[in-house]
């Protein structure tokens, strides 16, 4: 196999895992804190739920990275592409900031959102203002995802 | 909008207060302002009967509805997840409302509650007990002595041993001595068997012989023979378990009462607020005086209201004093109202703030539009959402909003050409999203210049209007005046005209300084410039529209292709067409369910944290009017 197509690989597998992980990391978080709450106010799971998922978000973030990278390099759908090792390496640097950002914003989103299912349990009606402090944090991913876009759109296989 | 809150005085007859407040509390306009100086201090109110007659009267209806809510018919999940989101109100009007009060009737089924959880409770005890005594017996069964008594030469010992022990200590017993006689007892699925031995009474070894092995002395409690009375016990919890599904069926039968019952726990919270804001008023021997906020131009139907009531009653505008703080009044209506959701998802503004609503409808449902936009994604949200509103009423504003939303959704998808993921409207497309996302970059970015450019408008206006020259000119002119430089250089490609904005900035900027010292005001001129840095974050903060927008149409397209990868997989022909057709309806509603709450939470953060800066900082307090707002119940006229 050429090595840009390794590389390639390397790099949507890298996208796609540990966003993945940072996700699972702070949905298992949350989802414990809220599993508490549930026990005393059952009638809160939706709102919880909701809190729930949005760090859920990076690991698809990283999915939709590794998406563009396998039509890159004609894995997906596409006939097969000659990938050069150049374009390999450009591949892989590429999913950089999505590979990263999206594992560490995803765990600390996690924590936001774990200290707002505290706030679903004493102040319900300000569920909202949780939802959106837990957003903030998202940002980065959202940026991060951006530019892996841009440079993947950019790369030339 | 915001309406401005006015400060009124009401002064009235003592012996009317009743009758007044009943009717400000079914007017519900004003918000009653305490004249308590500490919750402590409470005198010996009027009304201490009627207060204390409400309060037991609530606790009763909150017992009823929590002893019946384990015996209500248990909703589908789906149906509870909808009605905590959006819960309905059952509709009353007053005299309806009064009639279920004055019937009695629910007074009846918190009598029956009672008596129910008493009868329930003593079932259980006994049911209890008895398990206890049937545990105990079934080790014995079997034995067909009823009282065991010691011997002149002989000592009996009466215990229970696991099973599993039964041979080590027949063994033990056989090793020791042969003098000695062994009864078993015990229903074949207990665990633990029952024993009663006979030995010598000189073999004083034996107790502790027994014991080691793991036996344990049981008291003997029957005077019958164990079987006859395990089978007597056990008709015995049969028919307690005939009267618990009697009365289980009893609870089960007023268990539809529930909504009768939540009426009535608000109409006695009602009462008992009304008792509440007597108290926050000030007495004399026979008047009674009270301070309210009240909307400007709602006083009127609370007078008019008032003298039907008595003509013996007072309302005067009094001044608000410095260091107060009025209630936000927003009141928007159709469309608008929809709108409402985002703000108050943030809070309200401050009592001198404009309210944001008008301004952010137009930029939060294009910013809506472009992070979910997808053709298909809207014209589903639009169709649910329109279904929603219908079926759940109270919460019509809410659905609403996505139905505009959806329709901005469908606007921003043909723009980009994506339709579920697919080029079905490529004809229609302007901007190819994935091929060329810089142009969409660029797009965002001026979408983002605009809000921003509008936010400064707002706020230039409004100080202008509150009278602060130094806020209008220095703060928002400056800024106003930089950014329609950025507009004049893209279209005028002239780089003069962006370097003479920013200098118009800087001056108006030490100008209209609040400083009075020369150097300083100068130095808030300069620190204008670094105001620059964070326009520019607040611009890229609009580029997650973009990315967002991706999001959504990539991870449609990856739906398209692994259902037609499974369509050709398969080789039985119908099953893959039904195979790909689920993946593609649960893929495509998955996306849409994650997209839409992103969208609208990316959407909302815009407005935030890049509009609201711009002219408010919000942390208002919400009007809450003194009255029949229920928390189960809706007043409707008749």
């Amino acid at each position: 196999m050429e090595l840009g197509l390794i590389l390639g690989i390397l790099g949507a597998g890298l996208a796609v895992t540990l966003p993945s992980i940072g996700s699972a990391v702070a949905l298992s978080e949350v989802g414990r804190s809220a599993a508490g709450l549930i026990s005393e106010e059952p009638e809160k799971f939706g709102k919880a739920l909701l809190l729930q998922v949005l760090p859920g978000t990076q690991g698809i973030y990283g999915f939709l990275a590794a998406v563009l990278v396998l039509q890159e390099i004609g894995l997906f759908g596409d006939e097969a592409v000659e990938v050069s090792t150049g374009a390999g390496w450009q591949i892989l640097l590429a999913c950089i900031p999505i590979t990263f950002a999206g594992l560490i914003s995803g765990i600390f989103q996690g924590k936001v959102s774990v200290s707002g299912i505290s706030t679903l349990a004493k102040k319900p009606e300000e569920a909202g203002k949780a939802i959106i402090l837990s957003a903030m944090v998202e940002t980065y991913a959202v940026i991060a995802l951006l530019l892996t876009i841009l440079i993947l759109n950019g790369i030339t296989v | 909008m915001n309406l401005p809150a006015k400060k009124y005085e009401i002064i009235a007859l003592k012996s009317k207060c009743e009758e007044i407040l009943e009717e400000m509390q079914n007017i519900g306009v004003a918000e009653i302002i305490s004249l308590k100086m500490d919750e402590s201090e409470v005198d010996e109110s009027e009304f201490e009967e009627e207060k204390n007659k409400a309060e037991l009267r609530l606790a009763e209806m909150r017992f009823a509805k929590s002893f019946l809510k384990d015996f209500a018919e248990k909703d589908g999940f789906v149906s509870n997840l909808i009605d905590s989101f959006f819960p309905e109100k059952k509709k009353y009007s007053l005299e309806e409302l009064q009639n279920l009060v004055d019937s009695g009737r629910m007074q009846e089924v918190v009598e029956t509650c009672n008596k129910l959880e008493k009868g329930l409770n003593k079932i259980k005890a006994q049911r209890d007990n008895l398990q206890r005594e049937i545990q105990e017996l079934r080790k014995f069964s079997g034995i067909s002595v009823s009282t065991i008594e010691d011997f002149e030469n002989f000592s009996v010992f009466v215990g229970s041993i696991g099973r599993d022990k039964k041979e080590d200590l027949m063994d033990a017993l056989r090793e020791k001595s042969i003098f000695f006689h062994i009864k078993w007892g015990g229903e074949e699925e207990s665990n633990r068997v029952g024993f009663y031995l006979v030995y010598p009474k000189e073999d004083d070894e034996m107790e502790d012989l027994v014991k080691n092995i793991g036996a344990k002395e049981e008291t003997v409690f029957w005077n019958r023979h164990p079987k006859d009375l395990l089978s007597e016990k056990r008709k015995e919890i049969k028919e307690l378990e005939r009267k618990e599904s009697e009365k289980i069926k009893e609870a089960e039968e007023i268990a539809d009462e529930i909504p009768k019952i939540e009426a009535l726990i608000d109409w006695y919270r009602w009462k008992l607020d009304k008792y509440k804001t007597f108290e926050d008023g000030e007495k004399t021997h026979n008047y009674f005086y009270l301070k309210a906020w009240i909307a400007e131009g709602k006083v009127g139907k609370l007078k008019d209201a008032m003298e039907e009531v008595t003509p013996y009653i007072m309302i005067n505008e009094i001044d608000i004093e410095e260091d107060e703080r009025p209630p936000v009044m927003m009141q928007n209506e159709g469309l608008m109202e929809s709108f409402e959701t985002v703000t108050g998802v943030y809070g309200a503004p401050k009592s001198d703030e404009p309210d944001p609503t008008p301004y952010l409808a137009p930029f939060f449902a294009v910013a809506f539009g472009l992070a979910l936009s997808d053709a298909g994604y809207g014209i589903l949200l639009m169709a649910i959402s329109f279904l929603m509103g219908k079926k759940l009423k109270d919460s019509k504003a809410f659905f609403n909003l996505f139905v505009i939303a959806g329709l901005f959704t469908v606007l921003a998808g043909l723009f980009t050409g994506t339709f579920f993921g697919t080029d079905l409207f490529e004809g229609l497309r302007i901007v190819d999203a994935v091929d060329s996302p810089i142009e969409v970059l660029y797009l965002v970015s001026v979408f983002g210049i605009i809000q921003i450019f509008v936010g400064l408008l707002v706020g230039f206006f409004w100080h202008l209007k509150q009278g602060d020259k130094n806020l209008a000119f220095g703060s928002k002119g400056g800024p106003i005046i930089f950014f329609l430089g950025i507009g004049f250089f893209a279209l005028l490609g002239e780089f003069a005209v962006l370097v003479g904005s920013v200098l118009i900035m800087v001056l108006l900027t030490t100008i209209f300084s609040n400083e009075k010292n020369l150097l300083k005001r100068a130095l808030s001129g300069f620190g204008s410039l670094y105001d620059l840095i964070g326009y520019f974050s607040d611009v890229l903060s609009y580029s997650r529209l973009l990315a967002l927008g991706l999001a959504t149409g990539i991870i449609a397209m990856t739906i398209n292709m692994i259902a037609g990868i499974f369509m050709e997989m398969i080789p039985v022909a119908g099953l893959n067409v039904i195979v790909a057709g689920l993946i593609l309806v649960f893929g495509h509603i998955a996306n849409l369910l994650i997209n839409a709450l992103s969208s609208f939470i990316h959407a909302a953060r815009l407005q935030f944290v890049e509009f609201f800066s711009k002219f408010m900082e919000g942390g208002g307090r919400r009007f809450k009017p003194f009255s029949k707002q229920g928390r189960f119940i809706e007043i409707i006229k008749k």
